[in-house]
């Protein structure tokens, strides 16, 4: 299994969080694109939710999974969060999952406050000037 | 005319808690072995290295234990002399209770961590797509 990680280039928390998952040990390989780039458009193209929802695809299998699922699978394939992720796949944990990954997707250009200054070294993201708050405003 | 027994008991709590703690630690390190063996196929003597570890570590707890609860007690009558003796080995065998269940964890941790890459997903996917072969 090798996953790959199709995330909105142009939001910011979306951005800082595929800095705190590269930060992680991950215990399947992670590979990042960016879901407006042309090589996702050229491969991946073919997914429905594509650009409008976090996607995560298996390289090897072709399988993918969209909104918290991906999330899921992201979190699981990190040797820190591997244990959170089958609790939060649990039928009681499941709906509520759910429920928050689409309120933070669906608010995540309002809540760019919150994910803190993401630094844009190798093109990782693709958002507009104000979308970054000044250094000093972090000290 | 009354013995004192506590001689006897610590006699019998010695051999016990030697005979136990050593059959135990046997018994951990042979079936151990399996379970890291199908975690480092590639790697025998790291099998058998981490193993030995575990096992030694197992003796220092319980030999230390086991000899802090030796002190202690009393035995004026035969009574008191089988309650003090009960009393020492039922604390003795709930940390060996404690310390056997602690390494099977630790085995079951690092035998998940190994096997991580290849246990199914968690969640079903919500599609599949077909490859294209130039996979990057």
């Amino acid at each position: 299994m090798r996953l790959v990680i199709l995330y909105d280039a142009a939001c910011a928390v979306c951005v800082r969080c595929r800095e705190l998952i590269e930060a992680h040990d991950a215990l399947i390989p992670l590979r990042f694109v960016a879901c407006r780039s042309q090589e996702a458009k050229r491969r991946y193209g073919a997914i429905p939710f594509l650009v409008h929802e976090l996607v995560v695809v298996d390289d090897d299998t072709g399988a993918w999974w969209a909104g918290s699922a991906a999330f899921v699978m992201t979190l699981w394939a990190l040797a820190p969060g591997r244990t959170l992720a089958e609790l939060l796949v649990t039928p009681l944990l499941a709906p509520v999952t759910d429920a928050v990954f689409c309120w933070i997707s669906a608010h995540r250009a309002s809540l760019g406050w919150m994910a803190g200054a993401p630094s844009c070294e190798n093109g990782a993201c693709e958002l507009p000037a104000h979308a970054h708050p000044p250094q000093a405003f972090y000290r | 005319m009354s013995f004192d027994l506590l001689p006897a008991v610590y006699a019998v709590y010695a051999a016990v808690s030697v005979g136990l703690t050593v059959w135990l630690a046997r018994t951990l390190g042979n079936n151990g072995r399996v379970f890291l063996l199908d975690v480092f196929p590639d790697h025998p003597d790291m099998a058998r290295a981490v193993n030995e570890l575990l096992v030694v570590g197992f003796y220092l707890v319980n030999f230390g234990y086991a000899c802090l609860l030796l002190r202690g007690g009393s035995a004026g009558t035969v009574t008191t002399a089988v309650e003090t003796l009960a009393t020492k080995l039922g604390y003795l065998l709930l940390s060996l209770a404690v310390m056997h269940f602690a390494n099977l964890y630790v085995f079951h941790r690092i035998r998940r961590r190994a096997r991580a890459a290849t246990l199914p997903a968690p969640v079903e996917p919500h599609g599949r797509m077909a490859l294209s072969p130039a996979a990057a």
